[in-house]
């Protein structure tokens, strides 16, 4: 059989049992009463509650702790049993595994489980969220990340402020080093990391990213940014171009859905720095976000 | 907006929001959570505006919201891998596709969110390079090229992926 039909077998059978949930209206309402201050959906836990069918044989009392179990011995899942979702992100896989096994969340591993140092890697992201209440035998999902794109790539760089041979000397009020970097990820030799502004959106992973382009990859810089249509900025006597850019690298109007507001510029011939915002940043900081990432800009250094 | 806007809203969605919910699903290769969380948001958006785009095809306007935030998602997450823990009965039956599916399913989620998009437009929304290319914005000649791109990536890692195996 050709490989799209196969695909296309696979894709179907993935979601042939997603539904929309019910109350999807009165959400989509909800949240557009609360625009800013974003909420995450409850519905989601007993969606997957639904799907799991059978229950892990025990129920660990030790920790997390079994808020309510009053058919305890069932091997049905009992809408009124629940336990609650202990917090496995910064942990190894194979802690994770354990820890949620203890909480009674049953475990069936994708084949993914078989690669070769898979146990080592890093969770980033858990779902359901940690403290949630949740029924035994909820699927749970672990998203990982290799030890690639793990902090190790650049280490630990402290504030962040300092990496790949520049220095920002200004960030907004708020900012802190995202502790994820990579190494390479741009080309030889390009560094990048990210900022975040903590907001009560959990899923803002990041405000800004800065990546470094050194020696040879310098030349990639403006790979998918044309000067056309871009602002063209002066960052410290060097000419910066500014400008929105879609996924397809061309330049879109500004606050423009499905694109990428960026900024960069050569510091030198072997150096030179993008900055991307995300798009939860730039909505919640509004037309101010130009002046800021210009500031950004204009602060940094190189150091090498 | 009028009782009427909001009945046919209510409409709209019965109609069509388990299809984008699939679509999310597919695109952003992430979990169901993640997805609804994220048509909620793009539904949002299309209820935002449904006054002006309720007569003038709503459905092209959020399909497109919802593929586009799914890439942009996909795209910011930097997250490589997914293990699903307790999967689902429906998944576990005894089909002897079941691994194919499986492994299909991972090398898709493994290209990058736009090149995935592309696929899932053509090959399982069934969308003409036309449509594909006006949806994601771009033309048709990057459809093409990213739809070959990413199925020869899948084709050459599930030969590899036989290789260890076999």
């Amino acid at each position: 059989m050709m490989i799209e039909e196969d695909l296309a077998e696979a894709m179907e059978a993935h979601v042939a049992d997603v539904q929309a949930p019910p109350d999807l209206g009165r959400s989509v309402r909800r949240r557009h009463r609360s625009r800013v201050a974003r909420f995450r959906v409850a519905g989601a836990a007993l969606a997957t509650a639904a799907l799991a069918v059978t229950v892990p044989v025990t129920l660990n009392s030790s920790e997390p702790a079994v808020t309510a179990n009053p058919a305890s011995g069932s091997d049905r899942v009992v809408v009124q049993a629940s336990v609650t979702v202990p917090d496995v992100t910064g942990k190894t896989a194979a802690e994770a595994e354990r820890t949620l096994r203890d909480a009674g969340l049953d475990i069936d591993y994708s084949p993914l489980k078989r690669r070769e140092g898979f146990d080592g890697y890093l969770v980033r992201k858990q779902e359901p969220a940690a403290g949630r209440e949740v029924a035994p035998g909820t699927r749970a999902t672990l998203f990982v990340e290799s030890p690639a794109t793990s902090p190790q790539d650049l280490g630990d760089l402290g504030d962040g402020r300092e990496f790949g041979g520049i220095r920002l000397s200004y960030l907004p009020d708020g900012f802190r080093w995202g502790k994820l970097s990579s190494k390479d990820q741009f080309g030889v030799h390009s560094y990048s990391t990210s900022f975040e502004k903590p907001s009560d959106d959990q899923r803002m992973h990041y405000s800004v990213e800065v990546i470094v382009y050194e020696g040879e990859a310098v030349k990639k810089i403006y790979a998918d940014f044309p000067r056309k249509g871009a602002e063209i900025v002066d960052v410290n006597g060097n000419e910066a171009r500014l400008a929105n850019l879609s996924e397809a690298g061309e330049v879109v109007p500004f606050f423009t859905d499905k694109s990428t507001l960026t900024m960069a510029w050569k510091l030198r011939d072997d150096l030179a720095v993008k900055l991307r915002v995300s798009p939860a940043y730039e909505m919640s900081i509004g037309n101010r976000v130009h002046g800021e990432l210009k500031k950004i800009a204009r602060g940094i250094r190189a150091i090498s | 907006m009028t009782d009427d806007e909001e009945a046919a809203f209510d409409e709209f969605l019965a109609a069509r929001s388990t299809s984008l919910l699939r679509t999310a699903i597919l695109v952003c290769g992430a979990t169901r959570h993640d997805a609804e969380d994220l048509v909620q948001h793009a539904l949002e958006k299309v209820y935002r505006h449904w006054p002006r785009i309720r007569g003038d095809n709503p459905e092209a306007y959020a399909r497109k919201v919802v593929i586009n935030a799914a890439i942009s998602r996909a795209r910011r997450r930097r997250i490589v891998q997914e293990i699903t823990f307790a999967r689902p009965p429906e998944t576990a039956a005894d089909s002897p596709d079941l691994d194919l599916r499986d492994t299909l399913m991972q090398e898709l989620r493994r290209l990058p969110p736009r090149m995935r998009a592309v696929l899932v437009l053509r090959y399982w929304e069934d969308q003409s390079e036309e449509s594909t290319a006006a949806l994601l914005g771009c033309s048709v000649g990057t459809v093409k090229s990213q739809a070959a791109r990413g199925l020869a990536r899948i084709r050459e890692n599930l030969n590899l992926a036989k290789e260890v195996i076999g």
